[in-house]
């Protein structure tokens, strides 16, 4: 069934991307390629650098060296509008980041209308669809800080949604919440991914990421010290230190 | 919820008004003690008792420069004022024991305060003259010729008989502006505080050199305009080009012709010295007269005789356009300078202007106000007649958009950097994420310590009346030197500042306090 929604368009390929904070070398000369339509799970020990390789996709980390196609333009280079290749990347962030001082409403329309991308009329009716498709349409006046962690996160995925992107980026999009409200942010999630969505997803959860990813790269030290199918991942892993990271996290 | 806050908040002010009255109260105890106490009997009868003495002057006048001798000479102490009113009131109240000052200006403070007299022998006699610019033989020729055709006539005989001859004569033949066709403006620096010379009277400057600069303008056939400042600014001013005649009683002294240049004299005058009277009889009955000068009868006499209020009222008109359009202006340098200070922290861009903005804020943070306040009028504008008003504007937003702009780049940095990213990754760009989603959020933030800058701000502006503008501050001084009162005019001003205070903050946190309920709703 996944491979169904699956095509072999290449939508974000990366190569030889190397990222340093000064001396540091978070990441070491990766090179990969995300196919339009596939859901991939990241996984690996904390400071592996798998968020800032997920932060560099849409150079939030403006990487140190290589390159990073993004639907056949090269991001990294400077003649880019970046800004016009985030509004087709959607990201979501472990600490939600909703902007407190705007109604639930006016988080989801600010971008689409600040873009000229929808009227007013028309985000408003967006949000409306979106708000109602996770159900908290009551909440559309409401402001984020009357909202629950899970809701929070529901609305941040909505938001980044309204832009109508080509790919989502989750970066640890369930660390922050409560146990009890990781299941409402996944489930949303899975459904994103079965609607044909391209999403790259750093997480912690295994059992997600067995059940939606195509795929899962495993990170250690600043490279993908492993990379194929969740079966393969979890069932036979390969690398030393995928199966001591298993062995702890399972 | 909102009704106790409300009674709260009355009853604070309740609390606050009770302070008050409690201290204004303890206020007038303690004046009348002092005033009760500390009669010390005179015991200056000339020039050659003045060793050892404590003597009070008005800073940069004859007075001044006489006193001055004695202080190197190390044989006496001076207190420089800025008014002789103020030297005056000092006298009374025994801070000192005697005051050097013109002839004609004792008499009026004699004659309106009891307690205090002039000492029959004279410390110095000396000549008035105007002065120019020094090098401006042109224009010192033509007031020389002017002066001299008015003297001829009988002109300045005349107008110094109307302030200065008898009783019977004064007042009767006040000078005439002549019907004749005026090109250009003749702007004459005085500082108005100098009775029967220059003063001001019913909000107008008056008194003699101003009807003899009348009349000079008059066979000029020049717009007379008159520029009221400090006593120690006129001689800068005319330096500078602000105006181009100092008429203010002034001695030609070795000094000043270094810096000036002087017209020939157009009157004599005395130097003379005055002190308290002492314990005498009279002295005693009139303190019997002065106690029942009720405290509504002191109101009546600082604000309503000669409608005084009015200094008042103009002059917080002043202050509060003053600290609204600074205000503004130092919101907007603030904002600007948080914005290439913060650009440049997070992108390592606008390296250039990041470092001037460094300079305003080092040099505007490392200065105090009132020397940038003089530094804009009377160097940065020097040349330029331009309204006072306006460089108090300049000057003060230019000041505050420094503190404003710190305020602002902390706000900034106190919102969470994941709320910029958020922008950044829905597409927004720099600037549209920093002014649709960071700034709305940093500026409640920082609120409070706005607030704080303009509290500070509408207080500062008390000291516009270093550059003769009249504020608030200043309209409360003016009418402390005509009515020799200090308690009423000051804690009066006091009061009015105090209560603006308190109407700006409230606004700012009922303001807060709005932008907070939005966010938990």
């Amino acid at each position: 069934m996944k491979a169904d929604k699956q095509t072999n368009e290449i939508l974000i390929e990366v190569h030889g991307l190397k990222k340093s904070f000064g001396e540091h070398e978070v990441l070491k000369d990766i090179s990969t390629t995300v196919k339009k339509g596939e859901v991939i799970a990241i996984i690996g020990p904390s400071g592996c650098g798998k968020s800032t390789f997920l932060r560099s996709l849409n150079l939030l980390e403006e990487p140190t060296g290589g390159t990073i196609k993004f639907e056949g333009t090269d991001i990294t280079d400077k003649s880019v509008d970046i800004n016009k290749m985030r509004e087709k990347m959607g990201m979501v962030f472990q600490q939600f980041n909703l902007f407190p001082n705007m109604s639930i409403r006016q988080n989801i329309m600010l971008a689409p209308v600040k873009l000229g991308k929808m009227t007013k009329e028309e985000a408003s009716q967006k949000a409306e669809e979106l708000l109602k498709r996770i159900g908290l349409s009551d909440k559309a006046d409401a402001y984020p800080n009357s909202l629950s962690g899970g809701q929070k996160q529901r609305v941040a995925i909505v938001r980044a949604l309204a832009m109508n992107p080509d790919v989502m980026l989750f970066d640890e999009p369930t660390s922050a919440l409560d146990p009890e409200m990781v299941g409402e942010v996944l489930s949303l999630m899975k459904e994103l991914a079965q609607s044909g969505m391209t999403m790259v997803i750093v997480t912690h959860e295994m059992g997600f990421a067995r059940e939606v990813a195509d795929r899962v790269m495993f990170f250690n030290d600043g490279v993908i010290a492993e990379e194929n199918t969740p079966n393969e991942i979890f069932s036979h892993p390969r690398n030393q230190r995928l199966k001591d990271f298993l062995s702890k996290v399972l | 919820m909102v009704n106790t806050r409300r009674s709260t908040r009355a009853f604070a002010g309740f609390l606050a008004l009770i302070m008050l009255a409690v201290w204004l109260t303890m206020m007038c105890f303690t004046t009348a003690v002092s005033a009760a106490e500390g009669e010390k009997n005179s015991t200056i009868n000339g020039a050659d008792d003045l060793v050892g003495k404590t003597i009070g002057v008005q800073l940069g006048t004859t007075g001044d420069i006489f006193a001055t001798d004695y202080e190197k000479d190390g044989t006496a102490r001076i207190e420089r004022y800025n008014k002789a009113a103020d030297a005056v009131q000092a006298l009374k109240q025994k801070k000192i024991d005697c005051v050097i000052i013109d002839e004609q200006p004792a008499l009026s403070f004699t004659a309106v305060n009891d307690d205090i007299k002039i000492l029959e022998e004279e410390f110095a006699v000396e000549e008035y003259a105007l002065c120019v610019k020094k090098g401006n033989s042109e224009l010192l020729q033509k007031i020389n010729d002017a002066l001299k055709k008015i003297k001829a006539d009988g002109t300045v005989d005349k107008i110094n008989t109307n302030y200065i001859g008898t009783d019977e004569e004064k007042g009767t033949m006040p000078y005439q502006k002549k019907d004749v066709k005026r090109t250009g403006d003749l702007v004459v620096a005085t500082n108005a505080e100098f009775p029967p010379y220059e003063y001001i009277e019913n909000n107008q400057i008056v008194g003699i050199d101003m009807d003899i600069m009348q009349a000079i303008c008059d066979e000029l056939q020049m717009n007379l305009v008159i520029e009221n400042m400090a006593f120690d600014s006129i001689l800068p001013a005319i330096q500078s080009g602000k105006a181009s005649v100092g008429a203010a009683g002034m001695t030609v002294t070795e000094d000043r012709k270094k810096n000036a240049d002087f017209s020939d004299s157009y009157t004599t005058t005395k130097q003379v010295i005055i002190i308290n009277k002492g314990t005498s009889a009279i002295s005693d009955g009139n303190k019997e007269n002065r106690k029942t000068l009720s405290f509504t009868d002191k109101l009546r006499q600082n604000f309503i005789d000669d409608n005084r209020w009015q200094y008042i009222l103009s002059g917080l008109g002043n202050t509060i356009l003053i600290t609204i359009f600074a205000i503004v202006i130092g919101l907007v340098i603030g904002t600007l300078v948080a914005i290439v200070r913060t650009v440049h922290d997070q992108n390592h861009k606008l390296k250039i202007l990041n470092f001037l903005c460094k300079i305003y804020l080092a040099v505007i943070r490392g200065t105090p106000a009132m020397i940038q306040l003089l530094i804009i009028y009377y160097v940065i504008f020097a040349s330029v007649n331009v309204n006072k008003v306006l460089v108090a504007v300049v000057a003060f937003g230019l000041n505050s958009g420094a503190y404003v702009a710190e305020v602002i780049r902390s706000g900034i940095n106190a919102v969470d950097k994941g709320q910029f990213e958020a922008g950044r990754c829905l597409g927004l760009n720099y600037r549209q994420t920093m002014f649709s989603i960071v700034m709305p959020q940093a500026f409640k933030n920082m609120l409070p310590a706005l607030c704080n800058e303009f509290i500070s701000l509408l207080k500062e502006t008390a000291i516009s009346g270093y550059i003769g503008l009249q504020d608030l501050t200043k309209g409360g001084d003016i009418i402390r030197s005509q009515t020799f009162e200090a308690f009423i005019p000051l804690v009066a001003v006091a009061l009015i500042y105090l209560v603006m205070v308190l109407l700006l903050s409230y606004g700012v946190s009922r303001l807060e306090r709005r932008l907070k309920q939005n966010e938990s709703r």
